[in-house]
């Protein structure tokens, strides 16, 4: 199962949109992709206008009480696009979870008993906080991408958040297949961005994606329509830089894997 | 200013089981000036297709005016051709009012005789 966690303790680094945006190319390029919204705010589920059936599963009651995680699965405008949406009950979820053995798996837990597994990707997106939710979030996925913004509060938010991964890792003995972090909002005319992609680069320089994304207003304005960023401006920097990300991504995502030695 | 960042530096890193080395170091240079030299190709282009665009409207315009100089021409030819007939023709008729005038009057004079 191939899954991504697109996740930063700053808030407004771009979480959602670069989900949102690289759900759609990756599912526009053919791969099935299920996207999982698991911020209280629910932007995604706005974003793909997604809204649970009447009478639907949602997620907190798949993760609470067990029910199959597929009920939960609403349809996008793109076919190959699947979403589970966030609902207000996600408010409650972190108390509802304290009670729960084994809490922190229960996202991938839930995943793994989707049989068979239709999907070629999922990705999750986090709310800007360290929660319960934000553990069973992690723990059910195999890469990690934490955006970033060309700004000194980002860059003291990155310290943290590795910090956190590194003790976390080792407390649950877990490992991400991948960690990336992604310059989001680049503005090369300014100097202060230049100077902290210099020091990303000098002091995260395993980590650093080779992309990076430009800042540019298109991505307001699709926000505002509701429409993710490549069909609203397709020739757009935003756009471009957005594939850009998602010609990264691809194909180590989609890689091969050697088989195991027995 | 770089001291804010040496400063926070990371000091523990998580470690991924998969995580594919970057070939080639990120160049700065590149980095900085590969999405500055792809807004400047673009604008070359849009400005190149723009000129090309208004060099069309321009070779058109030209045509244009070479068709009506040409229009103009042959209509100031065929104007001074009618008013060279018309000139002829008020001739004519002046003749013939004056040949009708002179008959009228030996008309009238072998009348009273």
């Amino acid at each position: 199962m191939n899954s991504m966690a697109v996740f930063s303790i700053k808030g407004g680094t771009g979480k959602t949109t670069l989900s949102g945006s690289l759900g759609w190319i990756m599912a526009e390029r053919g791969h099935q992709v299920l996207l999982i919204d698991m911020d209280a705010q629910g932007h995604l589920t706005q974003l793909f206008r997604g809204k649970p059936g009447k009478g639907q599963t949602k997620l907190y009651y798949s993760l609470i009480h067990e029910q199959p995680l597929s009920e939960t699965i609403v349809h996008t405008s793109n076919p190959n696009l699947f979403l589970i949406p966030a609902t207000e009950d996600h408010y409650y979820l972190n108390s509802a979870l304290l009670s729960k053995p084994w809490r922190e798996w229960k996202l991938k837990d839930a995943l793994q008993a989707i049989y068979p597994f239709p999907y070629d990707l999922v990705i999750i997106d986090l709310g800007a906080n360290l929660t319960l939710s934000t553990y069973v979030a992690m723990f059910a996925a195999k890469i990690l991408v934490i955006p970033v913004l060309p700004d000194i509060l980002s860059y003291l938010s990155l310290k943290s958040l590795f910090t956190f991964l590194d003790k976390t890792c080792k407390n649950y003995k877990y490992s991400f297949d991948m960690i990336w972090v992604l310059m989001n909002r680049m503005n090369n005319h300014r100097p202060l961005d230049r100077e902290n992609m210099r020091a990303l680069e000098k002091y995260y320089a395993k980590f650093l994606m080779p992309v990076m994304v430009r800042e540019d207003l298109k991505f307001s304005e699709a926000t505002k329509e509701r429409i993710p960023v490549t069909s609203y401006a397709p020739h757009s920097i935003a756009a471009r830089d957005m594939k850009k990300v998602a010609d990264f991504l691809e194909p180590i995502i989609f890689q091969p894997k050697s088989p195991k030695p027995s | 200013m770089e001291d804010v960042y040496a400063a926070n530096a990371p000091t523990e890193f998580p470690a991924p089981k998969e995580q594919p080395k970057i070939e080639e170091p990120i160049n700065m240079e590149e980095k900085q000036n590969g999405p500055m030299k792809e807004t400047v190709d673009r604008w070359k282009k849009e400005i190149l297709d723009k000129i090309q665009y208004l060099k069309e409207n321009f070779d058109q315009a030209s045509h244009d005016r070479e068709a009506l100089s040409q229009e103009i021409d042959r209509l100031k030819e065929e104007l001074s051709n009618s008013q060279e007939r018309a000139q002829a023709l008020d001739k004519k008729l002046a003749e013939t009012m004056e040949t009708f005038n002179n008959l009228l009057d030996e008309v009238s004079g072998a009348l009273r005789t």
